[in-house]
């Protein structure tokens, strides 16, 4: 099916657009291409990085664990606080590379909106998981093969328990 | 080449093309606004704010009052966008509260791409003349509009948005992690760690992962679709297949590991296919009377500024 094409050089050639909206769309698209291709972060214009980056067999993850006043560990789950709360593992993940007042501050907020739903939570332990992601059990994976404990913190303190990470 | 470009998009196009993407594009950005995640956020401490961009301007989270007047606002003119009534003040409005709102769930350590193509291909639109056609300001002024060089921009530059978008993506894949990203395992372990982080396994991640062959095939063509993706701009009659190819991907990631991105799919789909062609078509298949009036925006790349005979598609 053929569809109809308006007569372009005849309209093009009695009108121009402004010179002001063609600037405008040649910083936009240069802004764009450029974030694109340099891989510049300055949302929305973005460098593209989605899953960009190659996964391993062998990979690192962190979990955070609530202390209650007795010394019992449980999983801090960032899904029992409030909304504002459940991008907690995006934090989590950046936690050790953030500065010790960050560090203190970010951690304080946790356990803070923990104990206002009531959870009995004293401190929260940060941990680093390796694990290999092809072992499986089932439909799920094998649990991980080391869990090393690298801070604890709360109530306005951090205390770094391992080195690296 | 830069002329060719240039005639490209600055060409003729018709209003009821650009009144399609204001219509489709306006309907998605209200819908969006209408997610309980904005308010859910304005409760946050600002110990957990991780502004970006523009965000940075806050030191916390707006309060919950501003974020409910901003959605409020935003999905009210967005509503009035997308019939068209006063499209040229309220879209600007709704584009707005979609930045702040959207602005807010990428300050939280993590950027967030879901509706940042939506957002981006609005941008034309914002300084284009949207009402002209198909709206309820054309309506009221009883105004008809014919093809002009005022209407093909905005529909073009949109369009050079989405294959950007996806190339880039492509593009930075490569860049990244080289082949390396299809002929190794990675998809498979992307894949097993989001069935492993869900609550319950996903079979449709693991049917993948738990077959090499598979895995390798659905990274190769990921990767072929995104690279590949500014072929739309020289072959019109890739258009409708990619961008039905793009929703299927989105589609897919959406099944596999549970991630939104219809904002994505749906900007896709409603800017590169010619939704006033499809109309016509429709209605001469039926038997009616023919469509609004001729097309404009089918043209190629490569016809750019021609006095091509025929579109096609």
């Amino acid at each position: 099916m053929r569809i109809a094409v308006v007569p372009e050089a005849a309209s093009a050639g009695e009108e121009r657009v402004p010179a002001r909206i063609r600037a405008f769309v040649w910083l936009f698209l240069a802004a764009f291409a450029l974030c694109g291709f340099a891989k510049i972060e300055a949302w929305p214009l973005t460098g593209w990085r989605l899953f960009s980056e190659l996964r391993h067999e062998r990979t690192i993850s962190w979990r955070a664990m609530g202390v209650s006043g007795s010394g019992a560990e449980a999983r801090f789950s960032f899904g029992d606080l409030p909304a504002g709360y459940h991008w907690g593992a995006n934090l989590l993940s950046a936690f050790a590379s953030m500065p010790a007042s960050e560090q203190t501050a970010v951690c304080d907020a946790w356990t803070h909106a923990a104990r206002g739903r009531g959870l009995d939570v004293a401190a929260i332990r940060v941990y680093r998981l390796e694990r290999v992601v092809s072992d499986r059990v089932g439909s799920r994976g094998a649990p991980e093969e080391a869990a090393t404990l690298m801070f604890t913190c709360g109530d306005g303190s951090i205390r770094a328990e391992a080195s690296g990470g | 080449m830069g002329s060719r470009v240039e005639r490209w998009i600055f060409a003729a196009g018709a209003p009821e093309r650009l009144a399609a993407l204001r219509i489709g594009l306006c309907a998605v950005l209200t819908w969006r606004l209408t997610r309980g995640v904005f308010v859910d956020l304005a409760g946050q401490p600002a110990e957990l704010f991780r502004p970006r961009s523009f965000m940075n301007l806050l030191s916390s989270q707006p309060d919950r009052g501003i974020v409910i007047v901003i959605q409020i606002a935003g999905i009210a003119a967005g509503a009035l966008a997308t019939v068209g009534l006063f499209a040229r003040a309220t879209l600007p409005v709704a584009w707005v509260a979609g930045m702040l709102l959207n602005g807010m769930v990428t300050s939280n350590g993590k950027i967030m791409h879901n509706d940042v193509m939506l957002l981006l291909c609005l941008v034309p639109l914002l300084i284009a003349p949207i009402g002209d056609a198909w709206s309820l300001d054309a309506r009221r002024k009883g105004r008809t509009a014919s093809a002009s060089v005022r209407y093909g921009w905005p529909v073009r530059t949109a369009m050079l948005v989405v294959v950007g978008a996806y190339f880039f993506t492509g593009f930075a894949k490569l860049v990244t992690s080289g082949p390396a990203w299809a002929t190794s395992s990675n998809m498979r372990w992307v894949l097993y760690l989001s069935s492993d982080s869900q609550a319950s396994p996903n079979p449709f991640a693991l049917f993948v992962a738990d077959r090499a062959w598979l895995a390798h095939i659905v990274a190769a063509g990921t990767l072929l679709i995104e690279l590949s993706f500014p072929l739309v701009l020289w072959k019109t009659k890739l258009r409708v297949p990619y961008a039905l190819g793009a929703a299927g991907l989105h589609g897919g990631i959406w099944l596999a590991m549970r991630l939104d991105y219809f904002a994505m799919a749906a900007t896709a789909v409603i800017v590169l296919i010619d939704w006033p062609a499809v109309l016509s078509r429709g209605r001469n298949a039926r038997g009616g009377r023919p469509g609004p009036r001729p097309l404009s925006n089918f043209e190629p790349f490569s016809r750019a500024g021609s006095e091509s005979p025929a579109g096609d598609g």
